[in-house]
């Protein structure tokens, strides 16, 4: 028997359907479709070509524009770099430097997110990093290099110092270039502070006779702080260097979170709320609400007693245990736009004009990455000429009490520790 | 009558936005599972049983509802002690210029004056310092990053009470309330009674949406917890954004734990209102 339909013409199948609910149902199938494949993997890292000359790098990034993200909380870095930096980069290769003010884990987040959404072309030309910072984006490829080596003022830099050749451990293998190097100081009101604790007990005597008179920040230089901190109940520092010793993590971790509960109710506001960042601490010490803060800059105590930030009678000083010395530097992402032009500005920065010019006290006070002994005889003079601090002792003295970076994976999981042990616990 | 094209568009005004928050919402889901981002391990439970596990999702909502629930009657008692001010005393045109200037600060900035004034070495720690009332900034009050939010919740009044206060002005304008309450007092009410008897029940019929629109913005709001909140637990919304991008990105899943769970509860919570505002409908 045949099918009553067949007797007809043919019939097509057309489901009853609205125009919004068509309109909606072909939107759904895209997205679906979107869903997939949106990420790659194993992706590796955007290689920069060294065939290109130098001079054509120059002639093609001029007139050209270079976004820097860089940690912008202290006045007298953004004045320099928004100032002289600018205008001699404008002068001297006609690129516009502008700025996006981004700290360590919102770069690492944001250039994540865009290597995530396959964003072949990002917004940021270059970025000032170390550390962990450095750790993270080398571990999702988001950094392009090698490039150090193409860079004409690179072969000036003092890389057999293993504080500057090393980041947190970590060989910069190029992806990275050094700018300036640091070391952490701590800073005391000499009107309220007579002798400043020099060992960890002399420290811990101090905090517990004056009662909330002493605290640290719970960002990068409070961390570091506590890193320091760390090495001291580690009978084994090496155990922190290249691999991570998961035992001594973990006694040496314990052992610091038991320290800072012993001391916390005898913290600024008995340990319950910690300064949001160094600036804050700074702000503490000038009101007169504690009588220490901390630097990882060690010039900067000279600096902010100039701009008012910090009282005069501030002085910087190192403790007997020491402090973690490290040096920061400059990367170009794996998605820049103008990756020539970042090129030059980063060859610029390291140049010994702008290296003795970053050092001075009265503009930034930071540490040069050049080899001096490399430099001609004009240019040591100059370096060596420098106005030497006033109230921070010399580089070579710091150097002396020079702990090295632990590995980065120290600095996240500090970070992480810090939160589940000392600020999501009740006292 | 509306034709096909009309309701394509229409369709597409709807389909548009609905399909960009699910697809946010899968996205989220997604890397919530490891089966999303750079660094995705495979399909694990394991974010979603840390989250639970660990309670700080669930202190965050709770500090974030209460805050809000706070800063919302704190603002409304403050909004119609304004009106009533006004109605009373005849503050009239100043009272609307401050309250437009301070709606139109931006709550960023709300945030820091609210630190510069309060914090122990702030504006009215200094000028206590200065007439002798405190001898040193430890002596101070602590309301900043403080434990009960005190600041937080003078941050979120603030930001809110001239939103309220100024939507309360123009009710009893358009509504002529004045003339309600004129007669009232002439009646032998007083002033305060014409305004809680009268005027007040027909304010609170026409503000309760409203209400439920600064509970929700205070609940999610960002500038005044990252400024002057405290540091733990924090505000769900301070909580979802340090989870992107702080310490290890193998952890950043947690991050869309935290918003899944959030959009999740939002908006059973906004199905919830919009029920019983049918109900409302149906039984009016």
């Amino acid at each position: 028997m045949q099918h009553p339909h067949n007797t007809h013409e043919p019939v097509i199948f057309l489901p009853a359907v609205s125009p919004c609910g068509l309109v909606l149902r072909v939107a759904i199938l895209l997205m679906l479709h979107s869903l997939n494949g949106c990420e790659e993997t194993d992706r590796q890292p955007a290689a920069i070509s060294p065939s290109v000359k130098w001079a054509d790098r120059v002639s093609q990034s001029r007139g050209t524009t270079v976004q820097l993200a860089m940690w912008d909380g202290d006045a007298s870095i953004n004045q320099w770099m928004r100032e002289s930096v600018r205008s001699s980069l404008r002068e001297h290769y006609g690129i516009e430097l502008k700025f996006s003010g981004l700290r360590g884990h919102q770069l690492v987040s944001r250039l994540m997110s865009d290597l995530e959404a396959n964003r072949v072309t990002g917004d940021l030309d270059l970025v000032w990093i170390n550390g962990e910072t450095f750790y993270q984006l080398r571990k999702i490829n988001a950094l392009a290099g090698p490039f150090t080596e193409l860079l004409p003022n690179a072969r000036l830099i003092d890389w057999q110092d293993p504080f500057i050749s090393q980041d947190f451990q970590q060989p910069v293998d190029g992806f990275e270039c050094p700018w300036g190097t640091v070391q952490m100081t701590i800073i005391y009101n000499e009107s309220t502070v007579a002798i400043p604790p020099r060992t960890l007990k002399e420290l811990e005597d101090w905090i517990r006779q004056h009662p909330g008179r002493f605290t640290f920040d719970c960002s990068f230089t409070g961390m570091t702080f506590l890193k320091s901190l760390l090495l001291q109940f580690s009978e084994a520092p090496e155990a922190f260097a290249t691999t991570l010793n998961e035992s001594e993590w973990d006694r040496c971790s314990n052992a610091l979170w038991s320290w800072i509960r012993k001391l916390r109710p005898h913290l600024w506001r008995e340990g319950r709320v910690f300064p949001d960042d160094v600036a804050q601490l700074h702000h503490l010490l000038n009101s007169g609400e504690v009588d220490f803060s901390m630097s990882n800059n060690d010039g900067e105590v000279d600096n902010k007693i100039r701009q008012g930030i910090l009282p005069p009678a501030a002085r910087a000083y190192v403790p007997d245990w020491g402090t973690i010395r490290n040096t920061h530097y400059l990367g170009i992402p794996v998605n820049a736009p103008n990756r020539n032009a970042a090129m030059l500005v980063i060859n610029h920065l390291i140049s010994p004009a702008a290296q003795l010019e970053k050092m001075n006290p009265s503009i930034w006070g930071d540490g040069t990455v050049l080899d001096l002994d490399l430099l001609s005889a004009e240019w040591q003079q100059k370096f060596r000429g420098i106005p030497g601090r006033e109230r921070a002792p010399s580089r070579t003295e710091l150097r002396k009490h020079a702990l090295m970076e632990p590995n980065a994976e120290v600095m996240i999981r500090i970070h992480e520790g810090f939160r589940r042990e000392i600020l999501e616990s009740p006292q | 009558m509306v034709g096909p094209l009309e309701k394509i568009l229409g369709g597409l005004l709807l389909a548009i936005p609905a399909v960009l928050f699910l697809r946010m919402f899968l996205h989220g889901l997604q890397y919530s599972l490891g089966l999303k981002g750079l660094l995705q391990s495979g399909w694990t439970t394991t974010h979603w049983e840390a989250v639970f596990r660990s309670g700080v999702l669930l202190e965050s909502m709770a500090l974030s509802a209460v805050t809000a629930l706070i800063v919302t009657m704190l603002s409304l008692v403050g909004a119609i002690v304004l009106i009533g001010t006004r109605f009373c005393y005849g503050a009239g045109k100043s009272l609307e210029a401050a309250l437009l200037l301070a709606l139109s600060t931006p709550a960023i900035v709300m945030a820091m004056l609210t630190r510069l004034w309060l914090e122990p070495g702030g504006l009215i720690a200094r000028m206590l310092f200065w007439t002798g009332g405190i001898s040193s900034p430890a002596e101070f009050p602590v309301l900043i990053n403080d434990p009960y939010s005190l600041g937080l919740i003078l941050c979120g009044v603030f930001c809110s009470l001239p939103f309220l206060a100024l939507f309360f002005l123009r009710v009893w304008e358009a509504n002529a309330l004045h003339r309600y309450v004129s007669t009232a007092v002439l009646l032998g009410a007083s002033p305060w009674q014409a305004v809680w008897r009268i005027a007040l029940p027909m304010l609170w019929n026409r503000s309760r949406t409203l209400l439920v629109l600064i509970f929700l913005w205070n609940f999610s709001a960002w500038e005044g917890p990252l400024l002057v909140g405290q540091q733990s637990p924090r505000m769900i919304s301070v909580l979802i954004a340090d989870s992107t991008g702080e310490f290890s990105l193998a952890d950043r899943p947690r991050s869309f734990t935290y918003s899944t769970t959030y959009f999740v509860l939002a908006a059973a919570g906004l199905a919830v209102l919009t029920r019983r505002g049918r109900h409302h409908v149906c039984r009016d």
